[in-house]
């Protein structure tokens, strides 16, 4: 019966060892893929996926690839794994470190996909003295609007880049108006058009009147992030009439009113704020005498949190972080042209202790089964 | 049954691994503190200065931006434009020479540089004269006047440019301008300027993101990095030297020229 | 008398080793060693003038070593001195190698393999600078081979130059006209300067001859490239390593006129230099040694164990001894005689007692678990290899191990050299880096990983060859090797996984990731994997004794695709990089293990000996 065959093909182990032996091309596929495609895409691609439908280019070809994702191989895994250790292992006292090792393997593939989702990575940019209450993403943006007319905080509409493509109308209750996007450009540079100069800047309110858009191709490489910009309109019967120019290179909200409300908006990057402020009060930058190589970077930082009254420095360096609420703060990296400029990493993590737990057992069973194995060898080996 | 516990258990673990990867994302909504709580510190050396002085009808005020601490729009007769800037720099590491040479590339081939000195404020500066015979292209300048002063360690550059006529009425009221400034240093950082909402469509000032620098930046940054082939070990050694800095020229190329000829 | 020879030979090969502890000969009797064992700072860490030479003849020729066109060969601190104190003769030297055919037809310099000196390539200096600046614009992975030579050549020009003008200004000649020059400016200048302050009458020919004077040291003191003197006290606190030009400003600042000794210790040595006068000379270092060994006790005993570490050379030693153990155990596999076994087995100890002392000096030296970089990994796998094979030939003394143990231990060696051409092997860490603790844990646990893969591979190799080509592999010693690899690969996979792991709980506390699809990460991870599949194969009787040897060969392809081929990603995917050396070596060596697996899956019947095949014929006598 088909059930019967099933059942045989999933408790074997060959294919433990034919999901072992995909496992392996995916991760040479994706490692040579990431060289063109950056690491961000290829883990989605290639490794976050079910099926990997990508490409790969060698030597100026390009090659298409389809292939089972990791999600898939994983999931095959973690199925087969189950199911051989009920069916033919059980709770044997010889098998102990095996049934370890295996468990412990097991928390970590589950683990990895827990992380996946629940893993946020931002940063925090700090010059000597600045404070903030909020991190930014490295690669997601926001367009965010903000009403200030409120007298004792701001409510924050965080609108995700996935809602901006040309022709979406944005609605949602909280704001009295609609937003409709004209335009919008995954990446791009911004110009300010000459005093003397009469073309027609990329908007007709704000900013974007004196500014001209220049669309880019998407980035490519990990070491540099897309700089998005679009161009909106308010539709609302309160709403200013024409069209505003948001983008990542405008740092200053521009301002509007809707009936007795004001508001701001923004194109930047995703903010994650936080109920604490970190100030940075010193940041040192030490390189190796007579060379430009560094050696040491430390942040002298103050923890600032209103609601529990807690003020107090930390000392953050390379491979000492700062564990807080919930997330770690590293000493992710620095201006190079500006020499009071902290760059932190931060980090929310809450599936954290997966992997270390996971490694522990499978290290322990290793061990202890190699260990089983080898005194059984040499007590084999006296008798003779 | 074992094995029917075991379907059970792959059913339910293919669920979750399928269904964690789906999803729109969601608006978010939070509030925040507001922003002007936050202390800010003195983030560019242009915050903490301001420049007052004598400014004629005709100079439109635009407001600071980047490295600029004032700008003006020079409006002329015959409906031609030009601008004003005020431009402090701390710790600039060229001499004149090379920062005036920025400037005349923007005019272009045969540049004719004349200079005299001139009074900004209570203290003496150069102002120089550059222009070109031809425009190079509708949005560079012909004419530049460019005064500088040192003061207290920062280099100061005042400039007028635009269409040659304009920049030649406009000469006397740029001296007198001149002749009438005042520097002031702020004492307290002004975070109502970041703030400050502006609904009027003539937005006088853009604070455009200081990461990605303006064209003028960064053709000063590439002319410093060129003066020298070595120029990572450029340094300006607090030696005696130093103070001999109009008698010197510190940016001698390296010993390759010389053993070249 | 057999049973003496393995000892024989072993105690000769000491003497061979013990013998090159000699301090080197002197040349014209100047003492070149001695002055190579002072001190200076280069790249961040104090190295002896040794390593400083070495170092800038690498970055000038890709070989720590002068050999003339007359066959005459230079010492590294012999050739520093002369660069350093008779410039002008330095310049008509011919180090500079230049081979490729455009490179040559662009300088003019005819065809073939050329070596050019300085001044041969004066005239051609502005074009270089212009092709080498053009050619650094672009990234690195994809510049062609004669962008790559020639900004290699410029790099080379350039350091040369730092190195001429690291003790004074070029244009003087020597130490001693430089500061005399400066002593005769300075009063004068200074009051002349003084007087113009204060508004007064003043000399502008003093003031402009000393302004011209410091003009020159400013410009030296930004070339200068090692910190050649020590300054004790500066008003910072710290002590540093200086160029006299650095220290000329500091004096002239505090306008205290006192020249540090090292400085007249340096102007003793050039003024000895230049007029022959080798005991001067050799006083001169001396005496300045006396003074070192006084104030700057730690920086000079490091200086000093490095230079001899440099001249005695325990690794290339090892390489040797490696080699000839290597013969000796291929012999005794044939002959089978003992004491073939046992001198192959001894020379092997030789060797790899060598190879540890060597590690651990290096580890004394820089203050750092065995492996830091590259070059130090190379090394550490090739003790990893040697180590295991002298264990398991104690268990079971067949000489196969030794054989594996050799030829592993030789390869490493042999890449290890190549990796030190590329640039200072004792390089500092760059600040994530700077760890001891997860250098010693992760990085020598991954390494321990690599060697046994390594291990488990070559005798899987030694399998194949031997059953393929000879009569040798019976049953027993097919048993034999089946049991050696599957209990290599054990070891592999807990110490390739612990490995692993380790470094993902580092990358966990240095930023907050865990795993993050790196491609080395990935490539430790593709180790694991495949030695779990060889594991499981086993386990599940997937496939025979040869499919299993056959994997084990494999595992030698997947380990140093994770080791070396992860580094050139960059440049392979990009460029035809065939002619890159180390992406060519890369490609011939998988092909090699391809040709092996060929061989190993050929079928039985053209095996020359295995134990299925040759179930039938009497067991042969081992």
């Amino acid at each position: 019966m088909w059930l019967d065959k099933l059942i045989n093909a999933l408790t074997s182990i060959r294919l433990t060892v034919v999901c072992l032996a995909l496992a392996i091309v995916l991760v040479f596929l994706g490692t040579l893929a990431q060289v063109d495609k950056g690491i961000f895409i290829v883990q989605k691609e290639f490794f976050q996926s079910i099926i990997v439908i990508s490409d790969l280019r060698i030597l100026n070809h390009k090659i298409p690839i389809i292939f089972p994702g990791g999600y898939l191989i994983g999931l095959i895994l973690i199925i087969n794994l189950i199911a051989v250790h009920f069916k033919r292992f059980g709770f044997h006292p010889q098998k102990i470190g095996l049934l370890l090792t295996h468990f412990g393997i097991l928390v970590l593939l589950v683990g990895q996909i827990l992380i996946d989702h629940l893993h946020i990575e931002s940063s925090i940019r700090l010059v000597e003295g600045e404070s903030k209450n909020y991190s930014e993403s490295y690669t997601r943006c926001e367009l965010a609007f903000v009403k200030i007319s409120d007298a004792d905080s701001d409510t924050v509409v965080s609108i995700p880049e996935s809602y901006l493509y040309k022709g979406n109308v944005i609605r949602h209750p909280q704001m009295p108006y609609e937003i409709r996007i004209n335009e919008y450009y995954e990446n791009s540079q911004i110009e300010r058009l000459s005093a003397q100069s009469n073309e027609r800047g990329a908007a007709t309110l704000g900013f974007g009147a004196s500014l001209r858009v220049i669309p880019l191709p998407p980035v490519t490489t990990t070491d540099r992030r897309n700089a998005p910009s679009a161009i909106i309109e308010l539709i609302g019967n309160n709403a200013p009439k024409g069209t505003w120019l948001v983008s990542f290179f405008i740092d200053d909200g521009q301002t509007f009113r809707v009936g007795n409300e004001q508001w701001q908006m923004f194109l930047r990057p995703e903010r994650y704020y936080k109920p604490y402020y970190i100030t940075l009060l010193d940041f040192t930058h030490e390189k190796y005498p007579g060379t430009d190589i560094p050696k040491n970077f430390s942040s002298r930082v103050k923890l600032t949190n209103p609601q529990t009254k807690e003020e107090r420095e930390v000392l953050i360096y390379m491979n000492n972080p700062l564990r807080y609420g919930g997330e770690t703060y590293y000493q992710g990296s620095f201006d190079p042209n500006d020499d009071r400029v902290s760059i932190l990493q931060v980090v929310k993590n809450p599936a954290w202790t997966t992997p270390y737990i996971a490694c522990a057992l499978v290290g322990f069973g290793m061990a202890l089964h190699f260990i089983l194995k080898l005194s059984a060898f040499v007590k084999e080996q006296k008798k003779r | 049954m074992r094995l029917g516990f075991t379907l059970e258990k792959m059913i339910f673990l293919a669920a979750i691994a399928l269904l964690t990867g789906c999803g729109k994302e969601d608006i978010k909504v939070y509030k925040i503190p507001k922003e002007s709580a936050v202390a800010k510190p003195h983030q560019q050396p242009q915050e903490q200065w301001k420049v007052v002085g004598d400014v004629p009808q005709n100079w439109e005020e635009k407001g600071p931006s980047g490295m600029r601490i004032a700008q003006y729009v020079v409006r002329g007769k015959d409906n031609s434009q030009g601008e004003v800037a005020v431009m402090p720099m701390v710790g600039l590491r060229a001499n004149k020479n090379e920062i005036l040479a920025i400037w005349k590339g923007q005019l272009g081939q045969d540049v004719v540089e004349k200079s005299e000195k001139v009074k900004i404020g209570e203290d003496e500066g150069e102002l120089f004269d550059l222009s070109s015979k031809q425009q190079q292209s509708p949005e560079l300048p012909q004419r530049i006047l460019v005064a500088m002063l040192i003061k207290d360690n920062v280099n100061w550059f005042f400039r007028i440019s635009g269409a040659s006529n304009l920049v030649e009425q406009s000469k006397s009221d740029f001296i007198k301008y001149l002749n009438s400034i005042k520097i002031i240093k702020a004492s307290q950082h002004q975070t109502e300027a970041i703030t400050k909402p502006n609904t009027s469509a003539n937005i006088p000032s853009t604070n455009i993101k200081s990461d990605f620098k303006t064209n003028e930046q960064i053709r000063m940054v590439g002319i410093i990095a060129s003066a020298g082939s070595y120029a990572m070990f450029f340094k300006i050694t607090n030696s005696a030297v130093e103070r001999h800095k109009d008698e010197l020229n510190l940016l001698n190329r390296s010993g390759f020229k010389n053993v070249a000829g | 008398m057999k049973k003496w020879l393995p000892y024989f030979i072993v105690l000769l090969l000491g003497l061979w080793v013990l013998a090159s502890l000699r301090p080197p000969a002197t040349k014209n009797g100047f003492d070149y060693a001695n002055f190579g064992k002072l001190p200076a700072l280069l790249n961040g860490r104090i190295q002896p003038l040794d390593s400083v030479s070495r170092n800038c003849l690498l970055q000038i020729r890709s070989k720590p070593s002068v050999r003339l066109k007359n066959g005459e060969t230079l010492l590294p601190s012999e050739w520093l001195a002369e660069v350093l104190f008779n410039p002008s003769k330095a310049d008509d030297r011919e180090i500079f190698v230049v081979d490729h055919p455009e490179l040559l037809g662009l300088l003019k310099l005819g065809e073939g393999k050329q070596l050019v000196s300085f001044n041969q390539l004066r005239p051609h200096f502005a074009e270089i600078e212009k092709q080498a600046q053009r050619a650094q614009q672009i990234e690195p992975a994809r510049r062609t081979t004669f962008e790559k030579q020639v900004v290699k050549l410029y790099t080379g020009l350039v350091v040369f130059q730092k190195l001429k003008n690291s003790l004074y200004p070029e244009e003087y000649g020597s130490l001693e006209t430089a500061i005399n020059d400066l002593k005769a400016n300075l009063a004068p200048g200074l009051e002349a300067f003084r007087a113009k302050e204060s508004n007064k009458q003043f000399n502008q020919d003093n003031l402009n001859k000393l302004v011209q004077t410091l003009q020159k040291w400013e410009v030296a003191s930004q070339m200068a490239y090692p910190g050649l003197i020590p300054v004790i006290e500066l008003k910072q606190g710290n002590n540093q390593w200086l160029s006299p030009g650095e220290v000329l400003n500091q004096i002239i600042h505090d306008e205290s006129l006192n020249f540090p000794r090292p400085i007249d210790a340096y102007i003793a040595m050039n003024v000895a230099y230049q007029k022959n006068d080798p005991n001067g000379f050799n006083k001169a270092v001396a005496d300045y040694q006396q003074w070192l060994a006084t104030n700057f006790p730690k920086q000079f005993s490091k200086s000093k164990s490095e230079s001899f570490f440099n001249n005695f050379a325990p690794f290339a030693k090892a390489r040797e001894i490696y080699l000839l153990a290597f013969l000796f155990a291929c012999i005794s596999l044939f002959n089978l005689t003992e004491w073939l076994r046992k001198s192959s087995f001894n020379i092997l100890a030789l060797a790899f007692i060598l190879h540890t002392f060597g590690i651990i000096y290096r580890m004394t030296l820089e203050g750092r678990p065995p492996v830091t970089n590259l070059y130090s990994s190379a090394v550490f796998v090739g003790w990893t290899i040697a180590l295991i094979g002298l264990i398991v030939e104690r268990a079971y003394p067949y000489g196969i191990s030794v054989l594996v143990a050799a030829a592993g231990g030789f390869a490493t060696q042999i890449i290890a050299h190549y990796l030190s051409l590329t640039g200072d092997t004792m390089e500092v860490l760059r600040a994530v880096l700077d760890t001891n603790f997860w250098l010693a844990t992760h990085v020598v646990t991954i390494a321990l990983g690599y060697g046994a893969v390594y291990v488990a591979g070559l005798f899987a190799i030694v399998y194949i060859i031997l059953g393929v080509f000879t009569k040798r592999l019976t049953k027993e010693i097919a048993l034999l090797l089946n049991r050696i690899v599957y209990g290599v690969m054990c070891f592999a996979i807990l110490f390739s996984f612990l490995g692993t792991v380790l470094g993902g709980i580092w990358a966990d506390q240095s930023w907050g990731r865990f795993w993050g699809w790196d491609p080395k990460e990935n490539g430790a991870l593709i180790i694991v994997l495949w030695t779990a599949i060889f594991l499981h194969c086993r386990w599940g009787k997937l496939v025979s004794e040869r499919g299993l040897m056959n994997l084990a060969v494999f595992g030698n392809i997947v380990t140093t695709w994770s080791w070396f081929g992860v580094n050139m990603l960059g440049v392979g995917l990009h460029s035809y990089g065939f002619m890159d050396t180390a992406v060519f070596w890369l490609i011939l060596f998988i092909a090699s293990q391809l040709v092996i697996i060929g061989l190993g899956s050929l079928p039985l019947r053209f095996w020359k000996s295995h134990p299925e095949h040759t179930s039938n014929k009497s067991p042969q006598t081992v």
